[in-house]
């Protein structure tokens, strides 16, 4: 729809990519608008405005930006959940039309079948996702196994603690096998401590199993950790794109000490 | 890695015992419970049997009325309009309930309907039943099946419509259809709200089934709470309004029984 507007805004974008279809995820002149007629006024909110946003192959990058600023909603437009009211969004070339399975997603709150067992939950992804039955057992033990929860597949979701339930939601994802990984806060219900240790393992897991990530959080400390790139938005729109060069593997403390990491911190929260 | 620490340990027996039978709560209940038996005693004896029966005479009352198959009778009559007329409200409000929650059209176009039906008091509609419908099993069975039967279809609306949006997301996220949809998440995860339901619809099918009996008077226990209130015997009606009671407890508890079995992940929730 608006395929040709891009360039009016590229150059609020730190990087000059082309529209290519090398992406993981390619996202081009995204817009969403909400419309709510109340009495005599049509009341429109533009919850995204032009959004351009791009994740190269096996690169994770970070959306950070204030609670409010439609960060969500790209990722649920990326997903497939929800349909833009203009712009284009590939993954790995194809054209977004509905929900997908060559894109992992891991929700806020783990989102499980609190009936069914952890190893159960995982399967009934698996048959959503149309793999053939006799994979899905299999398949869903590997992954669970990968998380850290071999002992866990015969509890049931209310039995495990928020952050075991999180390892659920990501081996759930991740057993799709996409060539994407769609991640919506997904440590933001957990407590500080278990939080760190979830970043740390995500890490662990990133490198084991490469994939494009788009990470959705509101905190930097949590971007600069974990991310290749972080992309800033606010307000609907897409503010910065920064390349996060700090050398892997990172520590909570190396973004302390690193002159670079400071640097690029009080960078970002001037923008926020 | 983060894995639960377990520990078990065995309580004493007579930790239990202490715990379980004697407890202030405990003795309270039990001396509220004689007290009244013994007020009522007193009271029942100084008015006569025929005004207030006392507890004493209940016992000599049910035995009567065992032997003489009068009970039995009437429990059976009660029990046959009861099952059906439950067991079709079940069936029919459980459906209606998912057309209407799953269908958002058909929600919206039944829902007033549905909640003018559930405010209507049906009791006020026996007498009609009565002339559409005769003196017999059919006009009870219609009697019950309307006292509960929109309790159960507005649950399971309710039910339906208050299913976690994001265990939804969740399911569609991951390529579910339509069906799979309904199948494996929505029926599921509005189960707490049906049972809510149906346990609520038992307590509104017996009403419906003694208040069409007492308007029969002729059959089920409503009937022999009539008979037997008209010649004075207030013994019998005491020991009907129990079998009432205890019939009403036993039909709460297979409803929480049967949700056990079928929502087990409810009680292993951690608290």
């Amino acid at each position: 729809m608006n395929d040709l507007t891009t360039d009016a805004h590229s150059a609020d974008s730190a990087r000059s990519r082309a529209a290519d279809a090398g992406d993981a995820i390619h996202v081009e002149g995204l817009s969403k608008t909400y419309k709510r007629v109340t009495g005599r006024e049509v009341v429109r909110t533009y919850a995204l405005r032009q959004v351009d946003l791009s994740v190269a192959p096996e690169e994770f990058v970070a959306l950070v930006g204030p609670s409010g600023c439609g960060k969500t909603t790209v990722l649920k437009i990326i997903a497939g959940l929800l349909s833009p009211t203009g712009g284009r969004v590939t993954v790995s070339g194809t054209p977004v039309m509905g929900p997908g399975t060559d894109r992992g997603v891991v929700f806020q709150q783990a989102a499980l079948m609190p009936w069914r067992t952890v190893l159960d939950n995982v399967v009934l992804a698996l048959e959503f996702a149309k793999i053939p039955k006799r994979e899905r057992r299999p398949r869903a033990e590997r992954y669970l196994d990968l998380v850290g929860l071999a002992d866990f597949h015969d509890h049931f979701p209310g039995e495990l603690s928020g952050g075991m339930q999180q390892r659920v939601g990501i081996a759930r994802a991740l057993a799709l096998e996409p060539q994407v990984l769609l991640m919506d806060e997904p440590f933001g219900a957990l407590d500080a401590i278990t939080r760190q240790q979830m970043q740390l393992e995500l890490v662990r897991i990133w490198e084991h199993e490469r994939r494009s990530v788009l990470f959705v959080t509101h905190s930097l400390e949590e971007a600069l950790l974990l991310s290749d790139r972080i992309v800033v938005m606010t307000s609907g729109a897409i503010r910065d794109d920064i390349v996060v060069d700090i050398p892997r593997p990172r520590t909570r403390q190396g973004l302390i000490e690193d002159p670079k990491a400071r640097h690029l911190r009080v960078t970002l929260e001037s923008m926020l | 890695m983060t894995s639960a620490v377990v520990e078990r340990e065995q309580i004493p027996m007579s930790d239990i015992v202490r715990r379980q039978v004697i407890s202030w709560e405990r003795l309270a209940q039990v001396l509220l419970l004689v007290g009244t038996l013994v007020i009522w005693e007193i009271a029942g004896r100084r008015l006569g049997t025929f005004f207030l029966a006392p507890p004493s005479s209940l016992v000599t009352a049910f035995q009567e009325m065992l032997v003489s198959g009068e009970l039995v009778g009437a429990v059976v009559d009660s029990l046959s309009s009861l099952f059906i007329g439950y067991g079709i409200a079940v069936v029919t409000g459980i459906t209606l309930g998912f057309l209407m929650g799953w269908y958002g059209p058909v929600g919206r176009t039944l829902n007033p309907f549905v909640s003018a039906a559930y405010v209507v008091p049906t009791a006020a509609l026996v007498p009609v039943f009565i002339i559409w419908f005769g003196l017999g099993f059919l006009a009870r069975t219609v009697t019950v099946l309307l006292f509960c039967v929109f309790e159960i279809v507005i649950s399971t609306y309710t039910g339906v419509r208050n299913v976690d949006p994001l265990l939804i997301d969740a399911a569609r996220a991951f390529g579910a259809n339509r069906r799979q949809l309904f199948v494996k998440v929505v029926s599921l995860a509005s189960l707490p709200y049906i049972f809510a339901g149906l346990r609520m619809g038992a307590s509104r099918a017996v009403k419906g089934m003694v208040v069409a009996e007492l308007l029969f008077a002729v059959t089920g226990i409503g009937g022999v709470i009539q008979n037997s209130a008209n010649y004075y015997r207030t013994d019998k009606v005491f020991v009907l309004v129990i079998v009432l009671a205890v019939l009403g407890v036993a039909m709460a508890a297979l409803i929480q029984w049967i949700e056990r079995r079928v929502t087990p992940w409810r009680q292993e929730r951690g608290h």
